[in-house]
């Protein structure tokens, strides 16, 4: 009885194929398989290469650093600067005695 | 050609996987087509779609014919496939519920079967997968499954991860609802 009723359901479940259905599947096929063969390389060859190439340059970005040193100290270049800054100020401070002063001198002519 | 026709299905998706044996492929593919077809055609009833899943589902046997378990059945294996690809493409939020599968009945008399059997050969084919459609997709899957292949229940329990029991018990709902929905049909005169 179950077989009958299976058969029962069968036709009227039953679907055909549209004509070109198996032609279909089998480009689709071919695309897969066009898609798989077009890689140069596996999957895990690629990421062994990829892996190698960037601890290769962070390997060779660690061993080319070199941690900045301390700059020497060049006491006679030093000397000279601070001279020459002194030699700078000291000139300044004269200019503006000389000016000050003659500021100071009252002429005749200023007189109220 | 001959000597392909006496493997079974397994030995000849071994061949297949492990030899990359094309006509092996297609055995299967023309084997199993029409009845995939007729399970995919019960999720949307929708032709173009349907072939489409079972497209897609050959495809994914292409692809992953190397992740085939010799020590498991081919048919589940493809099944199993078949009903994940549709239940991908489906919406499942819409009606794909859990059901409480306790009851202990799972077999129609047979005079109901036979009513039952009597009531789908007068019934409209519309009518009939209008009315499929509206059972809830476990059920949907299990009548699909039942009707469409020689599976024991043991292996669409196995498709469906589910126990022999729980599919007995869905198919039997399944065809409970159907029966009911088509005698209400045949007073009313059509779907509502």
């Amino acid at each position: 009885m179950s077989k009958k009723l299976k058969e029962a359901f069968i036709a009227k479940m039953d679907v055909k194929t549209s004509p070109d259905f198996d032609s279909q599947f089998f480009k689709k096929l071919e695309k897969e398989k066009a898609r798989k063969t077009s890689r140069l390389f596996s999957p895990n060859l690629t990421w062994l290469i990829s892996g190698c190439a960037t601890l290769s340059v962070l390997f060779i970005a660690i061993n080319s650093y070199e941690a900045p040193k301390k700059a020497p100290f060049h006491h006679k270049e030093y000397v000279e600067a601070v001279i020459d800054v002194q030699n700078s100020f000291d000139d300044s401070v004269t200019n503006d005695n000389a000016s000050d002063t003659a500021d100071l001198t009252i002429s005749p002519a200023n007189e109220i | 050609m001959n000597k392909l026709q006496t493997l079974t299905d397994n030995q000849l998706m071994l061949m297949f996987a492990q030899e990359d044996d094309q006509i092996a492929f297609e055995r299967l593919y023309h084997k199993y087509k029409e009845a995939l077809m007729r399970f995919s055609y019960g999720y949307t009833f929708n032709q173009a779609r349907a072939e489409e899943m079972v497209h897609e589902t050959f495809l994914k046997v292409y692809r992953f014919k190397k992740n085939y378990d010799p020590n498991k059945s081919f048919r589940t294996w493809l099944w199993t496939i078949c009903k994940n690809t549709n239940l991908d493409a489906l919406d499942k939020s819409k009606n794909y519920k859990e059901e409480n599968l306790e009851d202990s009945f799972s077999e129609l008399p047979s005079e109901e079967e036979g009513a039952l059997g009597t009531l789908i050969e007068q019934a409209d084919k519309e009518d009939l997968h209008a009315i499929i459609q509206t059972l809830q997709t476990s059920q949907r899957e299990a009548l699909l499954l039942w009707m469409n292949d020689d599976l024991s229940f043991e292996e669409m329990g196995a498709i469906l991860n589910k126990s022999p029991q729980a599919v007995k018990n869905l198919v039997h709902r399944a065809k409970l609802g159907v029966k009911k929905e088509l005698e209400k049909t045949k007073v009313t005169g059509g779907v509502g």
